[in-house]
């Protein structure tokens, strides 16, 4: 071969190799977190009496005023129903989907998809078979151009080893943890494995309408075994009841 | 009402000193878990191996219990099937009764025809 050839083989490759590093990472060079994946640490049993582990503990919301004064009131009403025995009810509760980001507090186990043919990652909740998409290397639409959903609108990139995820319309009326928020509500991810392999969700939600700073939360999932099969959870034998004082109570067979 | 969470275990310090349950789908303040009612012998009518709550329809005399468990989800690795009880089945429990009276509440455990004793949550 001449040295010609070989000049314009190196430049070619140098070129190749440049163009490489300006595009997104591909599938094969990012961190896989693919699999089923539980919150960690796990709560305590079922009447165990235990308390919730800190790492559950979710923060108030940095609400602004009058928001902050009408959650805080809604909490006392909850735990006084809670103390009567006449507990209120939510969306939960009456079979709806929890939406994001609280389908990211993962009641149940959470399975990840890294679809690389689709240029998607699919998240999918044991609890109420809720299914989240979230688009690879796409910008976010204009908030007005997304139909308000329970999961809103998502897109992400990996930046070096985190998958940053960006979502926004969200309806409303879909709230994490009694909430407020605007049409105007972006919620940012980032997503990584820890040094041990425990995959770490740092969540920021920003809304300048109803949140005085950015409400963080952190949530961190531990990986099943491929053994661990998700359950099927169609939501149809609610015997949970609104009752006519707008008590949750329970449907109980004619005698 | 959600699952109980940190919040609200917070917020209701007064139902903390009673096995508050950590899972499930709602509250469960509807059941008074300061009491734990013992049944023996109780006839199972229908087994509702559905979500988001397993159903133990049973009879005992004239009076038809409907008692809550925990999710298909969650029982299978307490070691429950689908078919762990079927109607006919005679089973002895512990549950956690309605505050208002009612004939029903939450099962707390079971006692299978073979002696097994299982959670049911």
């Amino acid at each position: 071969m001449s040295w010609s050839f070989h000049r314009r083989f190196r430049a070619c490759c140098a070129m190749t190799l440049a163009a490489c590093a300006l595009s997104a990472p591909s599938f094969a060079e990012v961190p896989n977190i693919s699999g089923v994946w539980n919150r960690f640490p796990p709560m305590p049993p079922t009447f165990s009496g235990l308390p919730d582990p800190p790492e559950w503990i979710v923060p108030d919301p940095p609400l602004k005023e009058p928001y902050k004064t009408q959650w805080h009131q809604l909490q006392e009403r909850r735990a006084a129903a809670e103390a009567a025995g006449n507990p209120l009810p939510d969306n939960s509760a009456l079979c709806k989907p929890d939406g994001t980001p609280m389908i990211m507090w993962a009641h149940y186990a959470l399975q990840i998809l890294q679809n690389p043919d689709l240029k998607q990652i699919t998240v999918l909740s044991e609890f109420m078979a809720e299914t989240r998409r979230i688009y690879l290397d796409e910008e976010l639409p204009p908030i007005d151009s997304i139909d308000p959903g329970y999961f809103g609108y998502s897109v992400a990139r990996w930046n070096g080893n985190i998958l940053e995820v960006t979502t926004a319309g969200i309806r409303e009326d879909v709230r994490f943890m009694d909430t407020p928020h605007s049409s105007e509500m972006i919620i940012k991810e980032r997503l990584f494995l820890d040094n041990d392999n425990y995959l770490v969700n740092e969540i920021e939600i920003e809304d300048p309408q109803y949140l005085t700073e950015t409400y963080k939360l952190k949530f961190m999932y531990k990986k099943e075994p491929l053994s661990y099969k998700i359950a099927e959870f169609v939501c149809d034998n609610q015997r949970s009841i609104v009752l006519p004082d707008g008590s949750l109570g329970m449907k109980v067979e004619a005698q | 009402m959600r699952l109980f969470n940190s919040r609200k275990l917070v917020l209701a310090l007064g139902l903390a000193a009673i096995g508050v349950p950590a899972y499930g789908h709602h509250s469960f303040a509807m059941f008074d878990q300061t009491k734990e009612v013992t049944l023996k012998a109780l006839i199972v009518t229908r087994f509702e191996w559905t979500n988001p709550h397993v159903f133990v329809i049973g009879k005992k005399g004239s009076a038809a219990y409907t008692l809550e468990c925990s999710s298909p989800n969650l029982m299978v690795h307490q070691g429950w099937k689908h078919n762990t009880i079927t109607a006919g089945t005679k089973i002895d429990i512990v549950f956690y009764p309605l505050r208002n009276g009612k004939p029903g509440g939450m099962l707390k455990t079971v006692v299978l025809p073979n002696g097994k004793k299982i959670s049911a949550w």
